[in-house]
């Protein structure tokens, strides 16, 4: 498939990932953090001591990033002395061990990123509310190893490489949350959000496969489709010439055009929640956030034309251009099957689509030190449910709050993609609130900011509080 | 106090934190500027699916580039032929021969009456008595004439010479012989006569004229026109026509006899003495002769048949190492002559290349025969095919004709000494204009001799667009193998090089490996399949980014490498015979680098 870098394409790209800044998503390692202001997000059913209102668009920044491949799994220091210093997995002088030894069986990067316009919360109602405008934009790509194998070391074998996937959504959400005590153990919570699509992009090669074992030919199969939704969308085709004259011509996607943004979709989401305290040491608590739907008005699709693309050598190559075909001929017929192979075809806009937005489940398990209350334990899991991008994370952590007005903690996961070191600080005096935490320590990153092992994480936000 | 003390604490904790925050450490190795995009495609060994080859017949290989020298015939074979110049028509000329008259001498003829015997009385004074016969010669002749072109004469036409011969009787004879009962006039029997005219009752045998009832009251006349001479004529007692060493020579004579028989004379007047009974032969002074059949020796002066420039060589018969050992190489001599003598030639053929002479082959005792096209056949061996086309008595075999044309020369001349053949019996009209015409072509099939070799060049370029941004690691390279089959008669040796984009050899930094030769078809009807390997291997690292192309030299032999095997006499045909590559395997050993920086 073919893309162009234009002014079209950023500006695709830009309401896609509009808002890419912060989040208000969730800091895993403030789940157990008290009065983090923001704790109704990982759980509706947690309320504040305090009301707030927050800062506009500063009040809940979050960027988000995990994956089980990075940077640093495809750039490698080069082996060749005296040349640049950095090279691909794909050098040839890099052994295939070594080049595939960073992928997995299914590499997957994966992030989330949002921006708070605007998030309040007031006791009220014999429970606490909460009201938030959001913008939230997901991205994810997964590529199977069987890519990079095929890449790396291609030779007569069968390569099953399976789907690979790229996806994308943007949205904004107003959402209306309540929670209450409903007895002295438990209590309990709900958003109800409602959703307003900016855009999505989904694009699939599934069952890839390349088949270069047999002598005779080698096949190699997938089926590409794009869809898009996004107001005004449309791709931008071009017609070509096959090479073969008797074949006519054929139209590609060759660039896309936008014309007049606005509303793409609208949906409903809630948030459920509840939490249990057990007795004065140990708490446990659950929620299913973010089940809900959004339905696209349009469905702009592209796929391949042809789904495989198989060549067989060069029979009665002609050595003259009196008669037969010649080895250019043969080139051109199999060059006509490349087109009809890797490039999409507008399809046109199939009427709109509903998707999901990607759940997540979350389970908590809280333990007050007793001998010292200002210390607790926790531990939380996390499973996002979203297709391809699915992805589960166990987190312990410890926090501690020296003080009424100040508390932090820090804490350790193992998820789908990496290990995590995360922290949260959380600074709450009188009338004020910061915080600011990571779920993941940045580590190293490129000269351009890169993270290196793509596992990122950032929040934080400031909010007014009585 | 403990307010300080919470703010300070405080701030480490914020001051950590910031730290901590901010404790991405950024390595500036990971810079997109500083990442060497080469790339390596492939994994140890990389085969693509298995190719073959269309029908390589050899007219789609050996480019004939509208060659003068080498054409296909209508069958498909392939034959080397150059015609020869046109050369004018050599004329033969024997001019007319001049037989002059040396002698002419009559003589009177005595018709004695006396002597009678057996008379018998008729009257008072008549007695009736027998004349006996009386004979004797009237006229002698002589010619002589000269020519060396005239070996032998059977048959001499003669320009019309009017003969008239008067036979004068004395006045006083009819007096006593009023007729005369036969009269005989005898020419020479080599003599031939057309229009026979005479004033008496005549019969006539051969050259002899027996006349009955001639009156003595006046002249006996006899006129004919002289046509030919009869020079092998038996019989001929009363003269005759010879040649010996080119001099001819006629002598003759003519005899009278007269038979009077019985008379009756008067006894008061017998006559006391012969009767002188005068003649007059007229014969032409000279004669001319205007053809003969006999055996003649004609001047002909022909003694080049004309030159043969080779030109127009295909280049896979240019190249320096190519020996033409061709199986059979024929050079067609073709002799048009109106003469009716037979002839001979002895020929050089001789082939000269930038001035020098190759080689120079004898053929002699060429017959070319009269009055026809005579087709000849010079050649190394004769066929049953070569005999049927040009009769076994019209083919020469001259072993080392391929010599003329092993090394293509430049030009090939037929030097000839010609003459007609003396010893044959054949007409010929002199004072005539004859014409022999030759002309000649130099056919060979192409088929080879042990020792042939041809040299077919071809290349494959314009790679260099796509491969300049390739290399290969290293170690690695590139194998092709096929199965070659081959139906044409000829052992093929592949040698490939690379060149660059300047058509500069690069064999010292890539080698191209052929691994054996192809084996020739045993009989041009069946094929015969042979394994080839070939592999391209870098002998320095970047030369495949240099490469625009390979370069092929085929040589094409008819012996095997080791000389244990050979395939000679069959022509190369263009339609039947060919190549096929079958089963290509093409696969690269190692990686192929592609520089995409």
């Amino acid at each position: 498939m073919k893309f162009t870098y234009n002014i079209k394409y950023i500006l695709f790209a830009a309401s896609v990932m509009a808002g890419a800044q912060v989040a208000a998503q969730t800091l895993s390692s403030a789940y157990f953090t008290d009065d983090y202001k923001f704790r109704h997000s990982l759980n509706p059913a947690f309320g504040n001591e305090q009301n707030y209102v927050s800062i506009p668009a500063l009040g809940n920044l979050n960027v988000n990033m995990r994956g089980n491949f990075g940077y640093q799994d495809v750039i490698m220091p080069n082996p060749i002395a005296g040349g640049k210093k950095m090279t691909t997995f794909m050098n040839p002088y890099i052994p295939v061990g070594e080049a595939l030894d960073g992928f997995n069986s299914n590499n997957r990067i994966a992030g989330n990123v949002g921006l708070s316009i605007l998030s309040a919360g007031f006791k009220s109602f014999g429970g606490y509310n909460t009201v938030e405008l959001n913008m939230k934009t997901s991205f994810g790509m997964a590529l199977p190893y069987g890519l990079f194998e095929f890449a790396k070391n291609t030779g007569n074998q069968t390569y099953d490489i399976g789907d690979v996937s790229v996806s994308a959504m943007a949205y904004a959400e107003l959402a209306f949350g309540h929670s209450r005590q409903i007895n002295e153990n438990l209590r309990v919570g709900g958003k109800l959000k409602f959703l307003f699509g900016g855009a999505r992009a989904d694009v699939k090669l599934k069952n890839m496969k390349a088949d270069l074992a047999p002598d005779d030919k080698w096949t190699i199969t997938g089926e590409g489709e794009a869809d898009v939704s996004l107001k005004g969308f449309a791709f931008k085709s071009e017609t070509k010439e096959y090479k073969d004259e008797d074949k006519g011509s054929y139209e590609y996607v060759n660039d896309v055009d936008v014309d007049g943004a606005g509303l793409g979709g609208f949906g409903m989401a809630v948030d459920l929640g509840g939490v249990y305290k057990i007795n004065e040491d140990w708490t446990v608590s659950a929620a299913l956030l973010d089940l809900g739907f959004i339905s696209w008005s349009n469905d702009v699709r592209a796929v391949n034309r042809s789904k495989s693309f198989v060549f067989d050598g060069f029979h009665d190559v002609s050595v003259t251009s009196d008669h037969g075909e010649s080895i250019d001929d043969k080139m051109d017929g199999y060059s006509d099957q490349l087109a009809d192979f890797a490039n999409l075809t507008d399809e046109g806009d199939k009427g709109g689509r509903t998707t999901g937005i990607g759940a997540t489940m979350v389970f908590g398990g809280e333990y007050n030190l007793p001998v010292y209350r200002k210390v607790t334990f926790g531990a939380l899991s996390t499973t996002r449910i979203n297709g391809d991008f699915s992805w589960t994370e166990g987190r312990v952590s410890a926090n501690y709050a020296p003080l009424s007005w100040i508390n932090g903690g820090v804490s350790f996961a193992v998820n789908s993609f990496t290990t995590s070191c995360g922290w949260v600080l959380n600074i709450h005096p009188k009338g004020y609130n910061f915080f600011i935490g990571m779920d993941h320590i940045l580590g190293k990153t490129s000269k351009e900011m890169i993270p290196l092992s793509s596992n990122a994480s950032i929040a934080l936000g400031m909010s007014v509080t009585w | 106090m403990n307010r300080n003390l919470l703010q300070k604490k405080t701030f480490m904790a914020l001051l950590a934190v910031g730290t901590f925050t901010l404790g991405a450490c950024t390595d500036n190795d990971y810079d997109f500027d500083q990442i060497d995009y080469t790339v390596g495609i492939g994994s140890g060994e990389l085969s693509i699916p298995v190719s073959s080859t269309d029908t390589i017949r050899l007219e789609d290989v050996l480019d004939l580039d509208n060659s003068d020298c080498v054409v296909i015939k209508e069958n498909g074979d392939y034959v080397f032929e150059q015609v020869g110049d046109d050369i004018a028509p050599v004329k033969v000329n024997i001019a007319k021969i001049v037989v002059e008259q040396k002698r002419s001498e009559s003589y009177p003829f005595e018709f004695d009456l006396s002597g009678i015997n057996g008379a018998k009385r008729r009257g008072m004074n008549r007695i009736s008595v027998n004349i006996p016969l009386q004979t004797a010669e009237i006229h002698v002749f002589n010619y002589e004439g000269e020519s060396e072109e005239v070996v032998d004469l059977n048959m001499v036409g003669v320009e019309k010479a009017p003969v008239s011969l008067i036979v004068r009787f004395p006045a006083d004879l009819k007096n006593y012989v009023p007729k005369i009962k036969t009269l005989t006039l005898a020419l020479p029997g080599y003599i031939t006569f057309e229009d026979v005219t005479s004033n008496g009752r005549y019969t006539r045998e051969g050259s002899t004229f027996r006349f009955s009832d001639v009156s003595t009251a006046g002249d006996l006349k006899l006129n004919m026109n002289l046509t030919g001479l009869d020079f092998k004529a038996q019989n001929t007692g009363l003269g005759s026509a010879g040649v010996k060493d080119g001099k001819i020579s006629i002598d003759g004579s003519v005899k009278m006899t007269i038979d009077a028989g019985d008379i009756e004379i008067n006894t008061m007047t017998l006559p006391t003495k012969p009767f002188r009974i005068e003649n007059d032969l007229v014969l032409g002074s000279d004669l001319t002769v205007a053809s003969a059949e006999g055996k003649f020796n004609p001047s002909i002066d022909m003694d080049n048949l004309g030159k043969v420039d080779i030109t127009g060589v295909p280049d896979f018969l240019k190249d320096g190492n190519v020996v033409a050992d061709l199986d059979n190489p024929q050079i067609i001599l073709s002799v048009t002559s109106n003469m009716e003598v037979s002839g001979i030639i002895n020929g050089k053929i001789t082939s000269t290349k930038a001035g020098n002479t190759l080689k120079t082959v004898s053929v002699n005792g060429i017959k070319v025969y009269p009055n026809t096209t005579t087709d000849i056949c010079i050649c190394r061996k004769s066929t049953a095919d070569i005999e049927a086309a040009y009769g076994r008595d019209n083919v020469y075999v001259v072993p080392d004709i391929t010599d003329l044309i092993k090394t293509i020369p430049d030009n090939i001349e037929f030097d000839a000494v010609t003459q007609a053949d003396p010893t044959k019996v054949c007409r010929f009209e002199f004072g005539h204009d004859y014409e022999i015409k030759p002309s000649y072509r130099v056919e060979a099939p192409i088929a080879f001799g042990k020792d042939a070799n041809i040299v077919y060049k071809d290349s494959l370029l314009e790679w260099n667009e796509d491969v300049k941004d390739l290399d290969l690691t290293e170690g690695a390279y590139v194998e092709l193998k096929a199965d070659i089959e081959n139906r044409a008669p000829i052992f093929l040796n592949l040698d490939a090089y690379a060149v660059d984009i300047n058509g500069k050899d690069m064999s010292s930094d890539l080698d191209v490996v052929v691994s054996n030769s192809i084996i020739a078809s045993a009989d041009g009807k069946n094929s015969k399949v042979t394994p080839v390997t070939i592999t391209v291997r870098q002998k320095k690292q970047g030369a495949l980014k240099k490469i625009d192309g390979l370069q092929f030299v085929v040589q094409g032999k008819a012996k095997s490498d080791d000389g244990a095997e050979s395939v000679v006499g069959i022509t190369l045909n263009s339609k039947k015979h060919f190549l096929i590559a079958k089963d290509v395997r093409v696969k690269i050993v190692g990686k192929v680098i592609a520089d995409l920086n």
